[in-house]
């Protein structure tokens, strides 16, 4: 075997890919204004080491005074524990419910007609775009302090996450089947419940999950704001300075947090 | 006697491939109509414009009856409950058991739709239906099972079932054995015809392989390049006379299939247009 077997004429050497190929102007576009503001940010986040050395030292004596955990109030604790988690359960069980016509709404083969279409997606993007704290503020506003702004709030950033994924899923799953149920002179909605949601399903259950997961951990938060949960002890303990009794909501937050998301993965793998 | 399926003028364009070419012939009561053609002529949109999944550009289509070409809402549904599809590819549901896919075949029967059809609310008399369909092709034991555990083969007389279900009077099956191994193929084409000769149904089939296009039509249709090349009753052909289906421009699309001309060992581009080549075209 020789090197001229292999040998290229030279109308077939000019397609030959160079070793390295110059990004695009977009890339160009992208890196130089990340790097810009990269640049501003760190500069204006104005980091020096007095500053650092110090934020150690305070985050030592924090931790000093929150050691060891003070465990004499976890019956409070942990009843607005299985406060947050009815509100978490509660919320996107209703949000997951809602995000399926929402969704069906959105989708291209399933949207009655393309206004209907529109407006479902510009709901579903502003109620995504609007972060759940905020939702919490205003619904705090609207219904008052408590577990009930919480459970509204987790709805909307359900709707937000799931109705969005649902319906990405509903576009991409196989024609074929909906189009033999069509075939039959079945109506819309039964192609839709018949083939649709039946083709989808382990894809939402699964998303579903996800949103089980989001929610616990904006329900831990969202407290802070007044609705309802373990996040209102958290912000009582800070404010009070009893990092002890902070030191133990944070590790039964942990704990719970890490429990669902267990079992919520294990699920995940028995429905793919 | 009107003919169960006419079709007159017809064009489809999909951007600017003129798919369609002016489309007539139509199809005798009780007849089983292969629509042969090498892969790419146009076979599957004509299918398609027939049960008004797609739209033509011109002409007419008659089905059962009814100018589908025109037909809307209710009436294209009921005259689609009139016509029963097969797919290359099943398209069966497949997160559901196969007795709920028969179940589906009644869907265009009941107005309520699927609250008379799914496996929990349907009535004592679809559910034994669905049996006895199931039964039919050979696969009562399977009913329990998910669609997409069975093999293809299983899969197809599952679709069977589900046409057996809806009793239609006219059957579309779009290259319903293209998808199989040749021996489940038999199996399948055998199935699909005994049950239509059982129920006295019409059927329009398309194919490519000319041997099989012949022993099962009662009549052929050749298509070549979005056109109608042969209208004729099978007795009367020869696969010689079938050839020219094959040979130069077939495809409505401007590709052609590799021939194997210029070099005898030239890889075929695919599989699909190698075995249009082997059947339709030996060197
Ligand atoms: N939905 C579609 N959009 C665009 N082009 C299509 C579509 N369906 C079919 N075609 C084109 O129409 C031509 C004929 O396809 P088809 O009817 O499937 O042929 P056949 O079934 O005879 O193999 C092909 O070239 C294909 O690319
Ligand atoms: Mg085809």
């Amino acid at each position: 075997m020789t090197r001229d077997e292999w040998k290229i004429e030279p109308k077939v050497a000019v397609y030959t890919p160079p070793r390295l190929s110059s990004p695009s102007v977009f890339t160009w576009v992208i890196l130089v204004g990340f790097a810009a503001f990269f640049i501003q940010g760190f500069l204006s986040a104005d980091i020096s080491m007095a500053r650092l050395t110090q934020g150690v030292g305070n985050l030592g004596s924090f931790f000093a005074q929150a050691w060891p955990p003070d465990t004499s109030r976890l019956m409070p604790i942990a009843r607005a524990m299985l406060e947050t988690v009815n509100m978490a359960l509660v919320g996107v069980t209703f949000g997951v419910i809602l995000s399926i016509p929402f969704a069906l709404l959105c989708s291209v083969n399933t949207a009655p007609n393309l206004i209907v279409r529109w407006i479902a997606r510009m709901i579903v993007a502003t109620l995504r775009t609007i972060p759940d704290l905020i939702w919490a503020l205003i619904f705090v506003v609207a219904v008052g302090l408590g577990p009930l702004a919480g459970i509204l709030a987790i709805i909307m950033d359900t709707i937000g996450f799931c109705a969005r994924f649902f319906s990405e899923r509903f576009e991409e799953i196989a024609k074929g089947p909906s189009e033999a149920l069509s075939a039959t002179g079945a109506g819309k909605l039964s192609v839709i419940f018949g083939a649709i949601i039946p083709e989808a399903l382990a894809s939402l259950t699964a998303t579903s999950l996800f949103g089980v997961e989001k929610a616990i951990r904006s329900a831990v938060v969202l407290g802070l704001v007044g609705a309802g949960g373990i996040g209102v002890e958290l912000s009582t303990s800070m404010r009070m300075f009893r990092y002890d009794q902070a030191l133990t909501i944070i590790l039964v937050i942990l704990v719970v947090v890490i429990a669902f998301e267990q079992v919520s993965s294990a699920i995940r793998k028995r429905v793919i | 006697m009107k003919a169960p399926i006419s079709v007159a003028g017809v064009h489809k364009h999909f951007g600017n491939i003129h798919v369609l070419r002016g489309l007539d012939f139509t199809t005798r009561e009780g007849e089983g109509t292969v629509l042969l053609g090498a892969n790419g002529c146009g076979k599957s949109t004509l299918m398609r414009c027939l049960i008004g999944l797609e739209r033509v550009d011109a002409g007419t289509l008659k089905v059962a009856g009814t100018p589908i070409d025109k037909a809307r809402g209710r009436l294209l549904r009921k005259t689609r409950s009139r016509v029963g599809m097969v797919f290359q590819r099943f398209n069966l549901v497949n997160n559901v058991s196969v007795f709920q896919n028969v179940l589906y075949g009644a869907l265009g029967r009941h107005p309520l739709g699927l609250l008379r059809v799914a496996k929990p609310l349907a009535p004592r008399s679809e559910r034994d239906r669905a049996m006895h369909c199931l039964a039919r092709v050979g696969l009562a034991d399977k009913a329990n099972q998910r669609a997409d555990t069975l093999s293809g083969g299983q899969q197809q007389r599952v679709a069977i079932a589900r046409l057996l279900m809806q009793d239609p009077e006219i059957v579309l099956a779009d290259e319903p054995i293209a998808s199989l191994d040749p021996r489940a193929g038999r199996e399948v084409m055998e199935l699909l015809w005994e049950v239509v000769r059982e129920r006295g149904m019409t059927v329009l089939c398309t194919l490519h392989q000319l041997d099989i296009a012949l022993e099962y039509g009662d009549h052929i249709l050749g298509m070549k390049a979005g056109t109608i090349q042969v209208d004729a009753p099978a007795r009367e052909l020869t696969a010689d006379q079938l050839q020219s289906l094959y040979q130069g421009a077939v495809r409505v699309d401007g590709q052609q299939p590799v021939t194997r001309s210029e070099h005898e060992t030239a890889a075929p581009l695919s599989a699909a247009t190698y075995s249009s080549n082997r059947e339709g075209a030996p060197a």
